[in-house]
């Protein structure tokens, strides 16, 4: 029944947002709650092409999970609760995503965040609990900088933000609200140094993954600096380049020496939110939202092609216990080769569009060389460790036990995959000629053109020599330990943002709770203030005896009181 | 309807005392507090019988104050690092029948901090890579922007900055 709501109102915003595109229309409608003086809180919904087109990717996706966890997810005894939490999710991204107002935003982005802590803990166990933690305490983080926002944006007497972005790009209260916008959408695409959640989340049901982790949640933040890009300072846009790029170049990096398919997964996912933030921050946004769109459609498909290999053989994710998949599950193998090639850009496939083009763009741009050096070994990377899960699942020997039942017969979870499986090789030309009017013009040099075509090649050589996978092999990687160790671990990320965060401060809020709250508010506090309190009462129950001595020393200080004052 | 809503939630609660026990974090009680500092050995063997503990392992936390009493200063073992496939009493806590918990028992359990986990690399160390990579990749961002890079190409003209050419032929 969602399945069938969800597909209509997919559909129905896919239609409506090109017809707002071709007339250029947009609707947007308020309701004013209340008023304080001079500033009015609004409830605000947007109704633009770019809304409505992400709406409508949203909704699909999330139409085609919700068909696929059917099967995936079939004989779980909380499915009830599974498709309640996915059902909300969509709805708090729907908030998102028609807001042009900070405060319903925040209604959409906290619900996101909690939702998605919800959806990670959802197996009961103790890694999926601290996964959880992280998730949610990570978009914590960002929801704090957007309240601090809402509470600046108080001196503009509006949170229509986008009635500003044009007009207070140099005040310098717009940069502070920038800034911690910034902040915000750092955290939920989790940029460096909010990246260890993202992996971590792994944790969740594959569906949830699929639809959360890969095209929904960690693309709220791209889609919030999206929609103020306009309004961000130079200087901002510098520092997200900067921590973009990295970004990009670490997950790269780390994938290539990951053996968890869907850490893989999320690594790759992270490498492409980087490059998305990166474009946005070189001032192209309407190219990052062009890759968000793609990303979303092949990222949630390779998900649902990784849970279709995980649900067969027998909850495993190792990929070392994969291999020569091709041969049992041909179907399924096939979209995660068709993904896995509209990652790395091949022509015409739904990724290269958008790719592509960011690329073109940033080598006809004013760039410096680190950051134009970085985003083609970072191109290099994603092929090299597209080329190693290839080679792991599916070209390699058979690695898995020798009695079992692989095959493609899960049709409900094929039919899911199936709805994404067109739009993955024919969504990128389609939204390209939909969404330029007119071709970004591209002028390189032969050379220029050439270098993306080289460095893919390179990256399919570089990671078929990674994957080498025998006996008699001794691995590279344990020649030089602590590199690997340092790549590996996403640069120290994960220990560094929860142990290195977090023990200390607990360690020492230990001390001060033994040396405050049990010692010195105890003095000051509770205990001495009772002590205090009985000993007074215990005086004024000896006035209150009725002693007459006491009643007449009182008759002597109040006449001596009379002399004194009067 | 509304009948049946407290017979379910009942049968919820019959069925698992734990969601009652648990949900509940009830305060500090008397019965926890640890007795006097043992000063005198027989105070010792009576406090290390007490904790279940053998006497040679009690071990009294120093009396600096803390108000720890004789609560014993047992090693600080993390629920992770603890071994998995031992039939533990308590598999959820790892812990045995009376075994003494740890006085910080809440920082180390398996759903906290793993204090007794052996890093390959120690930790200051990793805070060194990390930013040791950071601060190198500034750099190298900061010295490149000096030297940017571009398609030799002529500037972009627009009408807004003033002079502008119209590539008309020459006029003699």
């Amino acid at each position: 029944m969602y399945f069938v709501f969800l597909l209509f109102f997919s559909l129905l915003s896919f239609s409506s947002s090109i017809y707002f595109m071709i007339s250029d229309y947009s609707v947007m409608l308020e309701y004013e709650l209340f008023t304080l003086n001079s500033n009015v809180v609004y409830m605000s919904i947007l109704f633009d092409w770019m809304s409505l087109l992400f709406m409508s990717f949203v909704l699909f996706i999330s139409c085609m999970v919700i068909f696929y966890s059917d099967e995936y997810m079939g004989g779980d005894l909380n499915m009830v609760r599974f498709i309640l939490l996915v059902v909300m999710f969509v709805a708090s991204m729907m908030f998102l995503i028609i807001s042009p107002n900070l405060i319903s935003i925040l209604l959409g982005w906290d619900g996101l965040g909690l939702v998605s802590y919800c959806l990670v803990i959802y197996y009961q166990n103790v890694k999926s609990y601290n996964a959880g933690m992280i998730t949610a305490l990570s978009n914590r983080i960002g929801d704090v900088a957007l309240l601090i926002s809402i509470a600046w944006m108080m001196n503009y007497g509006d949170w229509n933000y986008i009635f500003y972005l044009d007009f207070m790009k140099d005040d310098f209260m717009m940069s502070i609200i920038g800034g911690l916008v910034m902040l915000a959408g750092l955290t939920k695409s989790a940029q460096i140094p909010f990246s260890s959640w993202l992996p971590a989340a792994m944790a969740a049901p594959t569906p949830v993954s699929s639809l959360v982790h890969s095209s929904t949640l960690v693309t709220a933040g791209v889609y919030l600096l999206i929609r103020f890009s306009t309004g961000l300072s130079n200087n901002l846009m510098m520092f997200l380049l900067f921590v973009s790029m990295l970004t990009m170049f670490m997950a790269g990096l780390g994938a290539n020496y990951e053996f968890d398919l869907k850490k893989i997964i999320a690594l790759s996912t992270l490498s492409q939110l980087g490059l998305m933030m990166s474009i946005l921050a070189l001032g192209d946004y309407f190219l990052a939202f062009f890759h968000l769109l793609t990303h979303a459609l092949f990222k949630a498909l390779l998900f649902m092609c990784a849970g279709c290999m995980i649900h067969n053989l027998s909850n495993t994710q190792d990929i070392r216990f994969m291999g020569g998949l091709i041969n049992y599950m041909p179907l399924t193998c096939c979209y995660f080769n068709v993904c896995n090639m509209a990652l790395c850009g091949l022509p015409f496939l739904s990724g290269f569009y958008s790719k592509d083009l960011i690329l073109e763009v940033v080598s006809m741009g004013y760039l410096n060389l680190f950051v134009y050096f970085i985003f083609y070994f970072s191109t290099g990377l994603t092929v090299c460790y597209s080329v190693r899960l290839s080679y792991y699942t599916m070209f390699g020997d058979f690695n898995f036990y020798g009695v079992q039942n692989i095959s493609d017969t899960g049709l409900t979870m094929l039919k899911g995959m199936s709805g994404l499986i067109f739009l993955v090789v024919f969504g990128g030309s389609m939204l390209s000629w939909i969404m330029f009017p007119t071709p970004y013009f591209i002028v390189l040099p032969f050379v220029m053109k050439l270098m993306v075509v080289v460095v893919v090649l390179f990256g399919v050589y570089v990671g078929y020599e990674f994957s080498k996978f025998m006996i008699s092999y001794s691995l590279k990687a344990m020649d030089y330990l602590y590199s690997s160790l340092f790549f590996s671990s996403m640069w120290n990320l994960p220990v560094l943002s929860t142990f290195g965060v977090n023990y200390y401060p607990i360690y020492f809020g230990g001390l001060y709770y033994k040396s405050f709250d049990h010692g010195w508010s105890e003095y000051f506090g509770s205990q001495n203030i009772y002590n205090n309190m009985s000993g007074y009462s215990k005086f004024f129950q000896l006035i209150f005896g009725n002693n007459i001595k006491i009643y007449l020393s009182f008759l002597v200080v109040w006449v001596l009181c009379l002399f004194l004052f009067l | 309807m509304s009948l049946i809503r407290p017979l379910t939630i009942s049968r919820l609660c019959i069925k698992n005392h734990g969601i009652l026990y648990t949900a509940v974090r009830n305060h500090w009680n008397k019965d926890f507090k640890p007795g006097e500092f043992p000063k005198t050995p027989e105070q010792r063997a009576l406090a290390a019988e007490k904790y279940q503990l053998v006497s040679e392992d009690y071990k009294p936390y120093p009396n600096d104050g803390s108000g720890l009493g004789d609560y014993p200063d047992l090693p600080m073992e993390s629920g992770e690092s603890k071994d998995p496939f031992y039939p533990w009493d308590n598999p959820e806590l790892k812990r045995n029948f009376n075994e003494p918990l740890h006085a910080d028992v809440d920082m180390i359990g398996e759903d906290r901090y793993d204090v007794t986990a052996r890093h390959r690399v120690p930790v200051w160390l990793q805070y060194v890579q990390f930013f040791a990579w950071m601060g190198g990749a500034f750099v190298l961002y900061y010295i490149a922007d000096k030297m940017k890079w571009f398609l030799a190409a002529a500037e972009k003209q627009y009408p807004r900055n003033g002079k502008h050419y119209t590539f008309e032929p020459k006029e003699e």
